[in-house]
């Protein structure tokens, strides 16, 4: 039965082994003077051996261009739904503006283009400076 | 080339930016998978799923870790959804069959060593897997896999000491070994 203390002293050698915590006098102590936390730190090296994987995995280049070809492919969907839905909402857009002038409605919608017109170029450096700091965030 | 580079102009539709950002994080995706899964036709599709998640999200990616930690993060998740879909996925059984490596004794000794991480990791359960795997063999902080995880730093301590504790059984030939 492991007692408290050397669990806790395991926990700590497997921080060191592991690179999270750094030797320090007591643990460096415990571990000369107890036979069951020195068989676990040697486990510990022994495990390395064990697990060890000195292969690795070749690069599959047709593979990759395959993914490559796929994911191009699914853009160019993506875009002619996307195209797609922007003229089925220009339409209906039009539609409605045709429909309000046709209703007598043409002077007001006049109006809030101007100001829209007016007011949207206001926005213009803040959306700017949105980016550039997106950027230097990029960047770093 | 370096890595914030390439992904700055990935993020720009640059197609052979994203190729060779791809090429260069290859290995250690599929290695990570064939790890996580033991299986290599399950880790076949979730390389290739990785990179094509990947490719489509780019913009999303952050530059705040390394581009492997990203697919990393995106292989775990999917194989997790996977888990999630289909549970025996956890009790296939598969000879590992490697056809692209160089020559036959290479061959040999990556089936050998697989195999024999097989025997081992087979017996811990997935989630601390993939804590053990993140840690031993690519040296990631605890705090970067309870990123990458999405779980507390405390429990992926407590989920690598139960591991080691596992292990430690089966190099012992207790109840969990041969």
């Amino acid at each position: 039965m492991v007692s408290k203390g050397c669990s806790q002293y395991q926990e700590d050698l497997m921080d060191i082994y592991y690179g999270e915590l750094e030797w320090d006098v007591k643990t460096k102590e415990h571990l000369l003077n107890c036979e069951e936390c020195n068989g676990y730190w040697e486990q510990l090296m022994e495990m390395k051996k064990t697990l060890e994987i000195t292969s690795e995995e070749p690069i599959n280049y047709s593979e990759i261009r395959n993914v490559m070809e796929k994911a191009e492919e699914i853009q160019q969907k993506n875009s002619l739904k996307d195209l797609f839905i922007f003229i089925i909402l220009a339409s209906g857009f039009l539609f409605t503006i045709a429909s309000l002038v046709f209703k007598g409605y043409g002077r007001s919608i006049l109006y809030l283009q101007g100001i829209l017109h007016l007011a949207l170029p206001l926005s213009l450096p803040f959306l700017l400076k949105r980016r550039l700091l997106k950027e230097e965030l990029d960047e770093h | 080339m370096e890595e914030h580079l390439l992904v700055k102009m990935a993020k720009r539709n640059d197609k052979l930016a994203m190729e060779k950002l791809l090429h260069n994080n290859y290995s250690i995706l599929k290695g990570y998978l064939l790890k996580m899964t033991l299986n290599q036709t399950i880790t076949d599709d979730l390389t290739q799923e990785t990179m094509l998640k990947a490719i489509l999200n780019i913009e999303k990616y952050e530059h705040k870790a390394k581009f492997s930690t990203w697919l990393i993060t995106i292989a775990t998740n999917l194989y997790r959804d996977q888990l999630r879909k289909d549970k025996r996925l956890i009790y296939q059984e598969e000879q590992f069959d490697f056809k692209d490596t160089r020559n036959i004794e290479e061959d040999l000794i990556k089936k050998v060593e697989y195999e024999n991480l097989k025997k081992v990791l087979k017996e811990l359960p997935e989630e601390k897997r993939m804590i053990f795997i993140l840690k031993h063999y690519y040296d990631y902080t605890y705090q970067e896999i309870s990123e990458i995880l999405n779980c507390p730093v405390g429990t992926v301590r407590s989920r690598l000491h139960y591991c080691i504790k596992e292990i430690k059984k089966h190099m012992e030939g207790g109840e969990n070994g041969e």
